[in-house]
């Protein structure tokens, strides 16, 4: 990959395109899951994924709610709390929950990866961690020690040195940390104050302990933000070079996220301000050596992640996007998504909701999706728009048993302005996205969405997703 | 179980003499008069839906099945009440003649996928026979066939020779099927291939995952393509079939 991207002429298409889409962390997304999906459903998937003749290896996903304060911003399924037996008595559910769910998988579905995310982790105790990761290995099988993908963001607020030496003792070879904004007064506006040496610490001791990545969370377009405040922030993040940086974008919607409605819109940056921060962020991360991944995501060119977009084996998946061959994903604790063989399925969102299934011995699914065969086609073609950025057609139509031209005739017609615009390649072998459309990937996937178009269209007042820029 | 065997015989859609299977199955060497015979005591079925029991073990024999499309397995039971399966049944082949001298189904038969069948009443089949040279010696051959088939197992091979064997005959009967010999789906879970070549089912997806590292084969879920026939062959020793 070429390091000199050319933000040049982007800020007319920034426009255009600047519609509300979703995300792609899965296909059908999180929109078209339906309480028809039960227990049983899932139960059947498990056990039709065991039967594969060579069946995926598993990634664990363990959502940990609490938080200490709340961070104005945030949307994420959160239970801002200081009692300390929250969590413990939240754990218990949570280990049973896991013993259930090692039961439905064959002995040979070897765990990768296994992630923990929030809320936050490190809300956790370092033993309280340790405890989960018991009653992992003695649920399921883990996966030998260099393969096996440990990760976990981290609140540098919650942690002290003490604590991160013990997660590199536990074996976490991954983090991610929520950086936001170093400058003091966005971080006042978003009620989460943190300091430059305090992820300077957590990176140094990560460093010398050879944890494999780091990556640093950035998001623009939060209030007091401007071009010059944004591009200290990203100096700094440049300067502690992490090997990955998330670049997210702040969606408010305070009519979804109440949170949000302590952020006053008029400390906004307007939507002029906020496409330059985007287009120099850009600018600053390609040419500091990052190379763009795709969607919200940059890494450094010796970093797995780069060499995956290099090599074609870049994988979507709920935490953006990943390295690992395909996995079966197993969701724990509340409001986790799962992706079992052709299943999505959702926990339930809300903590007493969460209890009262494991209290009666069931799995705690709320909803989900069995994915039709229509579903399974667009899923694969819209994972390689978003990793590759390429779909052969003659391999496609091998692999997936369709003519790609006569199935996705109206689709096709209706890529012209993406064409013009320089974003998409089409002719009759292939389809490939330029360096230019990977700023787009939405946009591209979005035509290839069955859904997409109805959802949308019903809900015109209240965007159910964040914009696409 | 028998309830799907409709009571009306023969509906244009089931000739044999419009069937693609018309080469593999009953019929060949019979000229188009003895074809209407053999046609008037097929009875025809409603498809099977994945895993729907034809006939179970102990159940008095009455009828011989044909595949039409799909698969089916037979499954016997030991003493111990431990099942084993003793066959994979493609388009075009008999099961249920292993009943014929015990005058009891030996074996279950389940689908495999949607999957549908005609079924013969063996005393007309018998009778009809008596009459057809033809059909008689073609009756034999598949019953020889079967024979044949089930000899196969019994030799002492290792897992890998046992897998590779099992891949390299398959192949072959969808090659006589007039289906791709390297790329076909394989319905069955992969608990009963174990089950079938009494091994874990652990070891399947090992020696799967071997065969594809060293290029024997391509597996997408459960969907096969070989990429090196000569190889597996030779691996599998060509017991089977060559």
């Amino acid at each position: 990959m070429s390091s000199a991207f050319t933000t040049e002429g982007l800020e007319p298409l920034l426009t255009k395109y600047d519609v509300y889409g979703p995300r792609y962390t899965s296909y059908p997304t999180a929109l078209q899951f339906t309480e028809a999906f039960t227990v049983e459903d899932y139960q059947r998937h498990a056990q039709d994924s065991n039967e594969l003749l060579v069946p995926r290896p598993l990634s664990l996903y363990i959502h940990i709610p609490f938080c200490h304060s709340l961070c104005y911003y945030c949307g994420c399924n959160k239970v801002v709390t200081h009692k300390p037996e929250a969590a413990a008595n939240y754990l218990d559910y949570l280990f049973r929950e896991i013993e259930m769910q090692g039961k439905l998988f064959a002995d040979d579905r070897l765990v990768q990866q296994i992630h923990f995310g929030g809320g936050t982790p490190t809300y956790l105790s370092s033993a309280q961690l340790r405890e989960i990761m018991e009653v992992i290995a003695q649920s399921f099988h883990l996966g030998l020690p260099d393969s096996l993908e440990l990760g976990i963001e981290i609140d540098p607020r919650s942690v002290d040195e003490k604590q991160i030496h013990d997660l590199l003792d536990l074996g976490f070879n991954r983090i991610s940390i929520g950086v936001q904004d170093f400058n003091p007064e966005v971080q006042e506006a978003i009620n989460r104050v943190q300091s430059v040496g305090s992820i300077q610490n957590i990176m140094t001791a990560a460093r010398e302990r050879k944890v494999q990545s780091i990556s640093l969370d950035v998001i623009y377009g939060l209030p007091k933000q401007t071009l010059e405040t944004f591009d200290d922030t990203l100096n700094q993040v440049i300067a502690l070079k992490p090997d990955r940086i998330a670049l997210y974008n702040y969606a408010h919607m305070p009519q979804r996220i109440p949170s949000q409605r302590l952020i006053h819109a008029s400390d906004l940056p307007s939507a002029d301000e906020k496409m330059a921060i985007f287009i120099d962020s850009v600018k600053r991360l390609t040419q500091a050596g990052y190379v763009y991944i795709g969607m919200d995501h940059f890494a450094l060119p010796d970093d797995n992640l780069s060499k995956a977009l290099d090599e074609g084996s870049l994988q979507r998946n709920f935490q953006g996007y990943s390295t690992n061959a395909e996995c079966d994903v197993i969701g724990l604790g509340v409001s986790a998504i799962s992706r079992i063989n052709d299943s999505y399925s959702q926990n339930i969102p809300r903590l007493s909701g969460y209890r009262e299934a494991i209290d009666q011995g069931s799995l705690a699914i709320a909803k989900g999706i069995s994915l039709t065969r229509d579903d399974t086609i667009r899923a694969a073609l819209i994972q390689s728009i978003m990793c590759s950025g390429e779909v052969i057609f003659s391999d496609f139509n091998e692999r997936h048993d369709i003519f790609f031209h006569q199935y996705f005739r109206s689709e096709l017609s209706r890529m012209g302005d993406l064409q013009e615009d320089g974003l998409l390649q089409l002719n009759e072998k292939s389809l490939r996205v330029t360096e230019k459309g990977r700023l787009f990937l939405r946009n591209i996937a979005i035509t290839f969405d069955a859904y997409f178009a109805q959802t949308n269209l019903q809900n015109t007042e209240q965007p159910r997703y964040s914009k696409t820029l | 179980m028998g309830n799907q065997i409709a009571t009306g015989r023969s509906p244009s859609f089931l000739k044999c003499s419009q069937c693609s299977l018309g080469s593999l199955c009953l019929p060949v060497g019979l000229n188009s008069q003895d074809m209407a015979q053999l046609e008037s005591i097929i009875e025809t079925s409603s498809p099977y839906s994945d895993h729907e029991q034809v006939h179970t073990v102990g159940q008095d024999f009455d009828r011989i099945y044909a595949v039409k499309s799909g698969m089916f397995k037979t499954v016997i039971v030991d003493s111990l009440g431990n099942e084993h399966i003793t066959g994979f049944h493609l388009p075009g082949e008999l099961f249920g003649l292993d009943a014929i001298y015990t005058k009891k189904y030996m074996s279950s038969a389940i689908s495999l996928g949607t999957s549908s069948l005609c079924a013969i009443e063996y005393k007309e089949l018998e009778g009809l026979s008596q009459k057809l040279p033809s059909l008689q010696h073609q009756l034999l051959n598949l019953m020889s066939k079967e024979v044949r088939n089930s000899q196969s197992l019994n030799v002492d091979l290792t897992a890998e020779q046992k897998l590779a064997g099992f891949i390299v005959a398959l192949s072959a009967r969808y090659k006589q099927r007039g289906y791709s010999e390297t790329r076909f789906h394989l319905a069955m879970p992969r608990r009963d291939i174990a089950n079938h070549l009494n091994m874990a089912p652990e070891t399947v997806s090992r020696l799967f995952k071997r065969f594809q590292t060293d290029g024997l084969l391509e597996i997408n879920r459960t969907d096969l393509m070989i990429t090196n026939m000569q190889a597996l062959k030779e691996m599998s020793g060509c017991i089977s079939v060559c």
